[in-house]
Formats: C-alpha cells, structure tokens, sequence
C-alpha cells in the first residue's frame, strides 16, 4: 500500500500547465487537450507544449526531527523550453508507508525513522526523490526566533511601517523581519523604547507581557483589538497565533536554550525557482531552504513573507503560489528573519512558432540571448556600421569620430573593421582622458571648497597615472582604500586639512566597491537587509587609527595609521570603543591589528562583490543600464536581471587580473553590446533584457565636447584668476570649474555619491534654445560652420559634412533633399547655421544609441 | 612687489623691472650679495590702460610703481638665489627675489606661445624667464631632442609669486597625434612637486614653501618635444613669474633656496664627519675634572668598578673624535640580524621597499643620555619620511621620533602627529638597545630612500636662532626680520627666537646677544620680551623621550636712534650675534643675520631735493 496524494486542479484552455493536467487523467483526454491546443496555437503549438520531463524539487531530503516539513513542487520540462509547475496536478506516493504522511496536497511530515523514496507522476512520467528521517519523535525546543519571531514577521508586525520602521511604532521596536531576535526579546520582555543615538532608557522600561496574567500582556491585547492598537486587528483571540503566544507567556516566556536559538540562524535561502516564465495565467508555488547555521536545511516556505514587485504582473500568495496576470517581468521578495531573496518572474505571451538562430560572440552574448530565448525575445539585428561607430566612440572615448574617419570606416570592407577600431580606442589618449572622467565620478575627484587645489592636483594625478599604466582595478582599490604618506590617493581622505571622519567615510567606500548602501547602518539597523548598526561602525573602526603627520594644521600633512591608537571610533550608542569588524561579521584578530586598512583593503578586493560591483558598474556605462540598476545598490531585494552574466563577467574580469581594458572589450565585441537600437515586435517593450540597445543621454561634459566639436569653437573654462587653456575639453575639468551648461544639464558635482541619473529638465530645453552654447558656437568665426561657407562647398557637401560630423551617419536621401532646398531657400549662412543647430540641439545629437 | 625678468646669466647685464607699491620716489636699489651691481634708471606709476582705468585706479587703495633698474652680473657671482631692495625715502624696502644662472639665459618671445602649435622653440641649456600673468595661460616651449636623451627641467619661480600662491607645474608633451586628431600633443611627464617644501616644516614660515618644481625625463626617441609651464588649477597673475631651465640631468641648478643656515631639525642637513665639531661650536665644551669618587679612586692608583657616566658621554662627544660609518645588512629586521655599532657612529641604510625596516644595536650604560639625528641625503619629505624608533632587548618601544602634539576628541578624534629629525632620551637602564629604522607608512620604500643616523651623547647647544617674524604686524611695518628702517630719535625692537638644545637650558646657561655694524648715533639697548612666539610646539608627550623639542627663549634688542642722528641715503648693514655662556665661559660668536639698516630723514621733502641733484648707483 502506498501513501498517495491527488490533485484537483480543473483543466484550463489557456495555459499549457493547465493543460496538462487533463493529461493526468487518462491518454484519451490527452487527445481532447492537444487538439484544444491546436485550437489555441496551431499546430507548431502542439510541439510546443508537449511534456518532455519531470523532476520533484528538491530530490533529496532530510527530515530532523518531529516538527519537520517538506513542501515539494513538480516540475515538467515542455518541448517549447520552457518548465512549468505541475504541482498540482501530480499525485505522489511514498514507497513505505507509515513513515510519513501528507500534511498538504505536496508537503509532507515524519511520522517514523527510516528512508523512503517518494514519487511524484503526471501523465503517465515519473519522478522520484529520496527521503531521509531522523529523529520522528523528537520534539524540536523552544526558540524564541523560530517561534515568536517567525509569527511577528508573518503578522507583519515588524515590517517597516510598523514596529519594524527605524524607530518602531507606537513606542514599541521590533526589528525588521525578525532579524535581531535577541534585540526583539528585549523590548518584549523587557520593554523600553528604542533611541537612535542612546542605548540610555528616559522612562521605566514597559514589559510587553505579563507573567503573572499572561492573558493581560500587552502584546496580545493589542494584536487582538482587546486595547486599541494602530495597527489594526492581527489575529483573534481564538487563533493560533494568539494561542501560541499565551503559551509561551504561560511558560514564562523563555527566549529558548541557548544552543537552539542563539547559535542557530538562517545563514541563507535556498529558493526555488530562482527564475520563472510563466505563460499568461500560469502559476508557480515558490519553494523556500534555509541553510542554517548548524549544517541542517529546512523547508521554510510556510513561515517566510512574500511580495511581489510588480503585482499587475504576477501576484503572490502567503503561502508563495505565484499568479501571472499579464505579460512583463518582475520579481517576487521572499523575507525570512534576517535574511531575504528574490525570485525572478517573466511572463511571456504565446510561444514563437519559430525563435531564430542569434549568432553569438562571446559569453556575454550566451547568458544574454539565452534569457532572451526564454523570455521569447528576439534580440534586435546587429547595429549598422555607422550607429556602431558612433556608439563605440562615445562609449570608450566620450569623442565622436571625425567625419574622415566616418567615412573611412564606413567604406572599409574589412571583416574585423569593428575589433580593429576598438583596440585603436583602447589604446588612446582620449580613453585615458575619458576614462579619468568615469573614474572622476565614482572616485569623486571634484576640487570643491572643501578640497585644497593641490590635494585636488595630487589626487588627480594619481588617477591619471594610474589609468595611463592601465592598473589593474584591485591594485587602484587597494592604493586608494590603504593609502598612506603623501601621495594622490591619500588626498582624498581629507576636507581642507582635515581627515575625514571614519563613519562619512565608511558608507561611500562599501558603496563604491561593493555596490551596498550602508548609509542608514549608521545610526540604526538597516531597515531591508541584514546590515547592523554594530556592522557599520565594525567597518568604520578600519578607519579608526589614521592621524595626520604634521606641525601645525596649516602645512600639508602626511596620513599614516597609528597602531597605538585604539579608542578612535566609538559606537554612538552604546559609547563602547569598536573594534575592527569586515562586513560578514568578522572581528579582526587582535594579533592582526596592525595595518587596518589594509587588512580592510584586502578583504574588499578579494570578497566576490568587488568584481560584481565593478563589472555592473561597467556594464551600465556601456549598455545604459546595470543588470542590478541602481549600480550600487545592490540587496536581496533589488536583484540582477542576469544572475549568471554577472557572475560570468565577475570572473572573466578577475581572472584576467581585473584589467579594465579587458572588461570593456570583452564587452563592447558582444554582439549584445552591438545590437541595433531599432527593435522589433517582440523586443519593442523590453528595457531589462538588453535586447537592443537603449538611448544613453550623454552626460553633460560629454554633451558640451561634442557641441563644441560639431562645432569646432572650443569651450573656455575660467573663474576669477583661474581658467584652463582654450581646447581643455570639459571631461576633464573637475566640476568646480564654472559652467552654466554643465550645471543645466545636470552634472554631477561629486560632492557626493549620485543618487541616480540626471533626469531631462525644461531648462535643458530652453538652453537648447536660447543658451550661449548653441547660439555664440554657431556663429563664431573660424568655427565650422564659417569655414565650411567659406571653403566653397556645396550646399549638398556642407548638410553631409555636418550629419557626419554630429551624427556619425551620411544623411538619408530625403534629408539631404530636404536640407538642400531648406538652405537654396534662406541666406546660406542662416541656413547652414540653423540647420547645425537642428542637430545640436537634436535627441539623436545629446543621445548615445 | 615682484620682478621681471627673473634673473640673468653671469657676466652679463641686463634691465628688470621691480613692481609694487609704496616705490614713490624710489631712488636706488641694492643687492644684498656680492657680485651684482645695480643701477637704478626710473620709477614710474602704473596706470592701467583699459576704458575703466580711472574708476580701477580710484578703487585702489594704494597706486602701483614700477622701477627700472640696470642690473651687472659678475662672471664670479654666486649662481642661485639673491636679492634686491629698493631703497626710497621712506626707507629700504622687502626683498625682491633674483637669480643668477650659469647658463645661457633668454627671455620668452613676446610671440604668443600659449597653445601646442605656437610653442617657442628653445635650445639646451637654457634658461627661460617667463611670467604667466592672464588666467588659463600656459607657455609652451620646444626642445628637439636625440633618441636616448635625458634631460632636467627645473621651474623655478620667484619667492614672491609662490607666497603669492603660484604653484609651477611643468609637462612634457609628445606629437603623438591620436585616430580622432593626428595632431594631438600627448602629455609624457607631469611633475609639480615642490623642491625645498617642507611638509613638516622648518620653523621659518618663509621655508615651506619651495620654489622649484623639477622634472627629469628620458626621451625614447628623437624629435621635438614640447615643455609646458603652466599653474595649478590654471591660476595666473601679475607677478607670476618664473625661470625654465632645459639642461642634461647632471646639472642641476646649485643651490636649494630656503633653508635658514643652521639646520637642527631639517631631514636634509648634512650629517656628517664634523657634526659633533659643528654641535660644540654652538655650546660650551664642558672640560671640569672627573666626578669625585672615581677621581679619589684614581689618585689611590685604583681602577673604577664602573666608568664615570658624566667622563664616559664626555669623551664620547669629543669633536675630534672619528665617527665610525655603519651599513644596514639585509634582511635588518629581526634582532639578532641587527647591525651592532659603536656610539658614537654613523648608520647608513636604505628603506628598499614597503615594510622595509633596519635594526642596529647599540650599547649604553645607566644614566646615559643619547640624541639620533636622521639625514635623507637623496628622496626625502614628503616622500621618504624616516622614523627613528628605540627598543630594548625584549623588542619594547622605549620612545620614538614620532611626537604627539596635538590631540581633538570627538564621537572620533584627530590626532596630529609630527616625525622628527632628532630625537634625544635618557636610558634609566644600562645594556643593548636597538634603534630601528623605518618609513613613516608602510607603504613607502624605494632605492632612493637613503638615510644615514648619527648616533651620540646629547652635547648641550644653541640650536636655531631666528629673528621674530610677527614683528612687521606690531612695528608700523618699519621693521622686519631682514631689514630696519629707523626714524631719527625713534627706537625699534628686534626680537630673536632662541632654541636650547639637549640641557642647554639651565640656570648657570645663557645666550649673549649683540649688533655689530651700526651706524653713529644708534645704539642696541637689551629690550623686554614678554611673548612667545605663537604657535610655538608644546612640550613633548612621548614616554621616555625627555626634551623632545627645545626649549625656547625669546630675546630683544632695541636699536635706538639719537634725534641728531643723520639720516643715511643708502642702508648700512648691520649684523646681529650670539655667544653661547656656559658656567661663566664664552661660547664662540654665532651670526644671526645681516640685515639693512636706514636711517630715515624726518624731512621727506628734503630728502627729495637731495635726491634730485645725487644719481645713485649702488656696488657691492
């Protein structure tokens, strides 16, 4: 006799899954299905949906103890590609009975030692997995974290709009999902009220419960309404929640034995489908292991809290069943104490009859095109020479190519002209020039009023020569992050003469080089992840022991580490002096305390997101979006789009010895990179999947380079009794330098980290029209337009002379025609000068694309 | 007040025009040093020629003049850094920064030669005088060049623009062209380091600021380069002058301008053979017998259980004794590899790469009282920044170079923190020690981060001796450290700052002050000093490092004038000494300065007349 378990799932018309569930029935109904099929989709569609596979998840499963559960899902791989839950439609059965039993239709729980193996079958396929039981009678102790801390996060009482908001709510703290039990234990048994910047009590802590009338705890009459409470009514007095709460008060309200609930902490989720397509109306149950800290994994799936991102797009339920409503993508957050995860969705329309063959040109191309496939994408075709051209140069250079080199490359039939012409811009100045300004960016070289000018120099210099010698990014990290003495990278430790604090500068540090925001660790527990207040000022402590080297606070000063200094940082709660403590949560040993940041140093370049952020980072310059977008802000809760791809490029880059160049050629020969930015009609609403390229505002410097290389009138830089030579091109200038089109256009002032992109603005558009930068260049004298009317050109040589120019392309021949007349028709030199106008001021001009 | 051009070729002559204010009726202008001979030709105002010129010359507070003077070199003048005054009736004027050079000198073209394509061609060697005076400007210059060749390019500019915040940098250009613009100049060199700057400075403000900015670069291939000169943050002014030199690298210009001539502290003082000779010649050798017991214990033909500490550190410090050179031995950085040395000596030894560091053992007995002094004879601040450190025989840190001077607190502190070039401390206990040497950071090390340490008993000394240079703010601008412009029947203070070294300061000690060359009818009278200097260093912290920084003593003089007292038409030099006392015994005479002295007519109108029927021409 076996142990079985049936679904009742009703068939549907509309969804292949669903469909496959009228095949569980019998062979003759599987006859009824493919020809509704063919009804829906034809007869490719019948292939198409065609179950080929099966495989229970997860395959192999240990069972500890009596409370133990295992959810399981059913997974049917389709000829169309794609893998679709039949959960419900499987039936299940397990090979010794009375070792276990169904809790639910797919979740079962022990009722006896022993192994089994249990079997899942849909329409006629079967699949298996192994089954291990210890400890059937073993009840599982108390454990504040997995009990009480688990419900709350259920409840939603510690989420951040309530107890779990920065300060709490209503007086109470909880922290967010449950992540500091022993924090949560203390304002519940113990009471208090939670101050930013004092561990110090202003009032006689409150309890939140009552030991001595358990019923009379604060806690539960809140929850249940019995006192009015904010946040409404979260569970009645009649339901297990409030029931499992009164006992645990009941008994005393133990927080549990130590080596149960202290120790014991999810160190990570296992979840289950990290990505998904569904078809429209399909669904998904999301399986949820966490890995514990004792070695033992655990179906969590019933106690974690799900959201989706997007819910016109899928919809999740609390016990994680996912439901397509309409094509698009999206993710789905799955919160456990401590600990969150993300699932990535994609709804997809109906299948392609066929899907094309994309040639691809390196890896990048393979991770890419192969979620495209999935996705039902069809990436756009590969960029003309031209729009390559163009692209490549701004992109590697922040230049565009003179019309010489437009038209040479344009005529060129050679076969390998586009990896030619990316070695010859990886290997010039303008890179170097370009790549100080990226670097100007991240690295904040500004020159502000907080900044002396020859720090600025020194600072600058370093960065220049760095780039000029092509150092690997690591060693960059590393001299900036430990820099000493007097050199450029120390520099930027300083505002005017003074070292900046540990705490400013901690947060921007791990923002840079690992593409995590610590910012509000500060001064509370960050509200989303799992980063501590304790965590930040451990970073900071790094920091702790620099000292400037000098006589007097007016001579320039060297920075060095002093290894007597031990009470420099000081948590701002508890007053206690931090020690040394990486980001993962280890301390410093004392026997290593001697050159902290390097310790620091060496810790970030060698920690997998170092290589993550920097790639995205790049990746973003290149394709106009980070595959975790924003760039540096990288969490659970804010996913990349291609997980493998980035762990792909993160690799390539540091085995290759985090060569930059590399990195940008490597992405600029993809064919993903060179993709056309004219889509099609499966790729038209896509901006996530890279399937054709995306317009690029260029940034404002970039921006006024290329207007003054259009028009040949160099831009002149200068403030007072300072100024920089005429043809000093704008990327180059720090930011402090005065210029009204730069500040228009949104520049970033690097005082401090950007928070996003520059938006487009209405005074962007007026300055297109009436601002100095595209009027005075126009019509300046020995500027382009003057010496194209005055070498004698026709009217047809000047319109091609200045699409080259601006854009990189010969004019179609309706633009020329029309532009000759236009000019035929006014004072040429009106003409010529509104007609480079038109393209200044053009979105194809201000746009990388 | 500034000069231009900024300086001339020996056995030449050539005109400059000194600018600034307060010239009215200037009527002469004197160097300082032998060998230059000057000729004052006019003084003129300057009026600005633009539209606005007269609301700008009514917004001045204070009119602009120049003065054009005939400058003669001799052939055997001191190439490097001198300087000029100008003398009118309101008395002798700040100092005027000039050089002489030992190469061909030229001026840069009145050609604009402001971008790559006008750069002006030069030949080496040479040297340039040239001012950057219009924001953003920057001058280029050409040089052709053999393949292989290596040459020095040195900026120097005047002491003047660089107070004035000038700060020279210089590059070296390539016609490299690039894909996008094939007449791209491509930058190959940048330097705008400052030679002489002190970032710890000297005590004298006027040396932390360097002059100079070098640049040494080898030139692959042939062809024609272009030098830039251009300023920090593309900052220019009137009076921002300089002088390019082009020359092969083995000629470097003479001199480093800047430093004061005793040099206690300065990371680039010459340690060498003569050091305790030079230390006793700025103190009293103390020749008084033996302590008692072991005289008695001589006298009775016995020979001392121990030597006498006081006789022991008295022979030690002999002047005349040789001083013994000692090299590091690689790997230097465990106890037992430590180089063993004699005290007194000399250790040699470089810091060749990060974390390098040298230990050397030395012996002392109970009592004994040693100073370390440092030199880095090639790269030194603010790159190689050497610090002493003393360990016992277990590896503890006794006291270090390393001195705490100030320390903030807040949520986190800032601690600031000095490297000294001299440490001195008291060893309570007799036995082996070890000095180790190291850079300051961990990451510093390089070939050329040579050091050499004298190690020797403490020789009690006057160290630096400095005039007061605050006195300009309280004096009426009258006075200053370099000069002295006095009113018949009025009195002027002249303060010295004067450093005790090494137990110097004691009550049986004292300094004697006096000025030699002064005019009839002016006196030196001792004067009351009552302040310090501001920001004068606070007294050391370092456990175990007695008298880390010497005490200080200010003294002032006060030069009065009778009312008859005739007023002189050009300065008269004066100079002021000091003489070490020790135990009633006169130390040998220390010069000071030499500074300018006039004596200034009440009548200014008088001295006009004068003046108009009197053409000066100054020699010296």
């Amino acid at each position: 006799m076996e142990v079985r378990s049936t679904g009742r799932t009703k068939a549907s018309r509309r969804t292949p899954a669903a469909r496959i569930a009228v095949l569980a029935v019998g062979a003759v109904c599987l006859v009824a299905v493919i020809a509704q099929a063919g009804e829906v989709g034809g007869n490719a569609r019948e292939a198409s949906t065609q179950l080929e596979s099966l495989r229970l998840v997860p395959f192999d499963v240990r069972l500890q103890g009596a409370d133990a559960s295992q959810q399981f899902l059913v997974m049917g791989k389709f000829a169309d590609g794609l893998e679709r839950d039949l959960t419900a439609q499987a039936e299940f059965s397990g090979s010794r009975p009375g070792l276990i039993r169904f809790a639910a239709h797919s979740r079962i729980q022990p009722l006896a030692d022993g192994e089994l193996v249990l079997t899942a079958e849909v329409a006629g396929r079967k699949a298996t997995a192994a089954i291990a039981i210890r400890g059937s009678q073993d009840k599982r102790p108390f454990s504040f974290p997995r009990d009480i801390g688990s419900l709350l996060t259920q409840q939603g009482c510690n989420n951040t709009t309530c107890h779990g908001a920065v300060p709490g709510q209503g007086g109470f703290k909880l922290s967010t999902n449950a992540t500091y039990p022993r924090d949560d234990y203390k304002w519940i048994v113990e009471g208090g009220k939670f101050e930013v910047l004092t561990a110090e009590m202003e009032e006689p802590p409150h309890p939140r419960v009552n030991l001595k009338d358990p019923e009379k705890s604060l806690i539960l009459q809140k929850a249940t309404l019995q006192i009015p409470h904010g946040g409404g009514l979260r569970f009645g007095s009649d339901s297990p929640q409030y029931a499992r709460i009164l006992q645990w008060i009941e008994a005393g309200a133990p927080y549990g034995e130590e080596g149960e609930s202290e120790n014991i902490q999810i160190e990570s989720l296992e979840v289950y489908p990290r990505e998904s397509v569904l078809d429209l109306d399909g669904k998904q149950q999301i399986l949820v292991m966490a890995h514990l800290s004792d070695g033992r994994r655990e179906d969590v799936t019933q106690q974690v809290v799900y959201e989706s991102i997007n819910r016109s797009v899928v919809d999740v339920d609390e016990g994680g069943l996912v439901k397509a409503h309409k094509t698009g993508e999206t993710s789905v957050l799955v919160r456990a104490p401590g600990r969150a995860a993300a699932v990535r969705f994609g709804v997809i329309a109906d299948p392609l009859p066929s899907y094309p063959e994309v040639p691809e040109q390196n890896f990048i191309d393979r991770h890419v095109f192969a979620k495209l496939k999935k996705f039902n994408i069809v990436p756009s075709e590969l960029s003309s020479d031209a729009e390559f051209l163009r692209r490549v140069c701004l992109d590697l250079t922040g230049t565009l190519p003179p019309p010489n080199r437009v038209r040479e490359f344009l005529a060129s039939k050679d076969p390998d002209k586009r990896n030619r012409i990316i070695e010859i811009l990886l290997n010039s100045p303008e890179f170097e020039e370009f790549l100080f300004y990226r670097y100007g960016e991240i690295f904040r070289w500004y020159g502000g009023a907080t900044q002396l000018g020859k720090d600025t120099q020194l600072y600058g210099e370093w960065l220049r020569q760095s780039i000029a010698i092509n150092k690997p990014y690591d060693q960059l990290a590393v001299d900036r992050i430990a820099a000493q003495g007097y050199d450029g990278p120390s520099r930027f430790f300083y505002q005017l003469r003074f070292i900046i604090p540990p705490a400013e500068m901690i947060a921007e540090q791990v923002r840079i080089y690992l593409a995590r925001r610590l910012d509000c660790a500060r001064c509370h527990n960050h509200p989303f992840e799992a980063w501590s207040q304790d965590q930040f000022w451990g970073m900071a402590a790094f920091y702790g022991r620099m000292v400037d080297l000098r006589d007097s606070v007016m001579d320039d000063s060297l920075l060095v580490d002093d290894p007597a200094l031990q009470d420099q940082v000081v948590h701002p709660r508890t007053k206690k002096v931090v020690q040394p403590r990486f980001l993962d949560g280890r301390e410093l040993p004392e026997g290593e305390r001697t050159d902290l940041r390097m310790k620091l140093a060496q810790w970030i370049v060698s920690h997998p997101y170092f290589a993550e952020a920097f790639v995205n980072r790049v990746w973003d310059w290149f394709l106009g979006k980070g595959i975790v977008d924003p760039v540096d802000d990288f969490r659970s809760t804010n996913p990349p789009t291609h997980p493998e791809l980035l762990k792909a490029l993160a690799e390539d880059f540091r085995v290759n010895g985090h060569d930059v160049k590399h990195l940008m050629r490597v992405i600029v020969q993809s064919r993903t990179y060179q993709l056309s930015g004219v889509p099609n009609q499966t790729n038209r609403g896509d901006r996530l999947n890279f399937s054709h390229a995306l317009p690029k505002p260029l940034p404002a410097a970039v921006l006024l380079d290329a207007i003054s290389q259009v028009t040949e009138v160099p831009e002149k830089f200068a403030s007072g009794d300072r100024g920089f030579a005429a043809g000093t091109r704008a990327i180059a200038l720090m930011p402090s330098m005065p210029s009204q089109f730069m500040d228009v256009f949104e520049r970033n002032e690097r005082k401090t980290l950007p928070e996003g992109k520059p938006e487009p603005a209405l005074a962007q558009a007026l300055h297109m029209l009436t601002g100095k930068t595209f009027t005075e260049k126009l019509a300046r004298e020995g500027g382009r337009v003057d010496r194209l009317i005055r070498s004698g050109a026709g009217d047809g040589a000047i319109v091609e002379e200045l699409y080259l120019a601006a854009l990189s392309r010969f004019p179609t021949a309706e633009e020329r025609t029309r532009l000759e007349e236009m000019i035929a028709e006014r004072p040429r030199r009106e003409a010529v000068e509104s007609l480079t106008w038109g393209l200044i001021s053009s979105r194809q001009f201000a746009h990388n694309h | 007040m500034w000069l231009f051009p900024l300086g001339g070729q020996r056995g030449t002559s050539l005109e400059v025009e000194i600018r600034g204010k307060g010239l009215q009726s200037a009527y002469a202008v004197v160097a300082e040093e032998e060998g230059i001979r000057t000729e004052f030709r006019s003084v003129e105002e300057i009026v600005e020629e633009s539209d606005d010129s007269a609301q700008k010359q009514a917004d001045k507070k204070e009119p602009e003049y120049r003065v054009r003077v005939g400058v003669e070199i001799d052939a055997a003048a001191r190439p490097g850094n001198h300087w000029l005054r100008v003398v009118t009736p309101r008395g002798i004027s700040d100092r005027v920064h000039f050089r002489v050079n030992a190469d061909r000198v030229i001026r840069e073209s009145a050609d604009p030669h402001d971008q790559p394509a006008r750069a002006q061609a030069i030949e080496y060697p040479v040297v340039v005088n040239g001012q950057i005076d219009t924001p953003a400007e920057m001058d280029f210059y050409q040089v052709e060049v053999a393949g292989g060749q290596e040459l020095l390019f040195e900026v120097t500019r005047s002491q003047e623009s660089a107070a004035n915040v000038f700060r020279s940098q210089i590059s070296i250009h390539g016609r490299r062209g690039s894909w996008f613009d094939p007449d791209r100049v491509v930058r190959l060199a940048f330097s705008d380091k400052d030679e002489g700057k002190r970032v710890i400075a000297d005590r004298d403000p006027r040396q932390r600021t360097g002059t100079r900015v070098s640049l040494r670069h080898r030139f692959p291939e042939a062809g024609r380069y272009l030098v830039e000169v251009g300023s920090l943050g593309g900052q220019a002014k009137a009076g921002f002058v300089y002088q390019l030199r082009v020359a092969p690298p083995d000629r470097p210009s003479p001199d480093t301008p800047g430093l004061s001539d005793w040099k206690e502290r300065s990371f680039v003082r010459e340690l060498g053979d003569d050091r305790l000779k030079q230390l006793w010649s700025r103190g009293v050798r103390d020749n008084r017998p033996a302590s008692k017991p072991n005289r008695e214990a001589a006298q009775d033909g016995e020979s001392p259980k121990e030597p006498d500490p006081a006789q022991l550190d008295l022979r030690l410090s002999d002047p005349t004794l040789t001083l013994g050179v000692h090299s590091e031995k690689e790997p230097g950085d465990r106890l037992e590899d430590a180089v063993e040395i004699p005290v007194p000596s000399i250790v040699e030894g470089v810091v060749q790469h990060p974390g390098d560091s040298d230990l050397f053992k030395f012996k002392v007995h109970s009592g004994q009282k040693l100073a370390f002094e440092v030199e880095t004879p090639e790269a030194s601040r603010p790159d190689f920044n050497p610090l002493l450190q003393i360990i016992d025989s277990r590896g503890r840190d006794q006291f270090s170079s390393l001195r705490k001077t100030e320390k903030y607190r807040r949520v986190t502190s800032v601690h600031l923190v000095s490297v000294d070039a001299k440490v001195i401390g008291t060893f309570e206990k007799g036995g082996d020690y070890y000095l180790r040497v190291r850079d300051v950071t961990f990451r510093k090390g390089d070939p050329g981060f040579r050091y050499r340490v004298l190690v020797r008993p403490q020789i009690p000394h006057v160290g630096d001796i400095h005039l007061e240079t605050r006195t300009r703010d309280f004096e009426d601008g009258r006075v200053d450290p370099h000069r002295v412009n006095l009113m018949a029947g009025e009195a002027a203070k002249l303060t010295l700052i004067m450093e005790q070294e090494e137990g110097f300061f004691l009550p049986s000690n004292q300094i004697a002050v006096s000025v030699e060359g002064l005019p009839a009818g002016v006196e030196a009278l001792p004067g009351a000093s009552s302040y310090r200097l501001p920001g004068s260093p606070k007294p050391p912290v370092i456990k175990g490092a007695d008298h880390h920084l010497p005490k200080i003593q200010t003294i002032s003089v006060v030069l009065h004038s009778r009312d008859d007292v005739a007023p002189t038409h050009l300065p008269v030099w004066i100079t002021v000494t000091a003489r070490p006392i020790v135990g009633g015994r006169l130390g040998p005479k220390l010069t000071v300065k030499k500074i300018p002295l006039t004596i200034l007519d009440p009548n200014p109108a008088r001295k006009l007349s004068q003046l108009a029927s009197q053409p000066v021409q100054e020699e010296r």
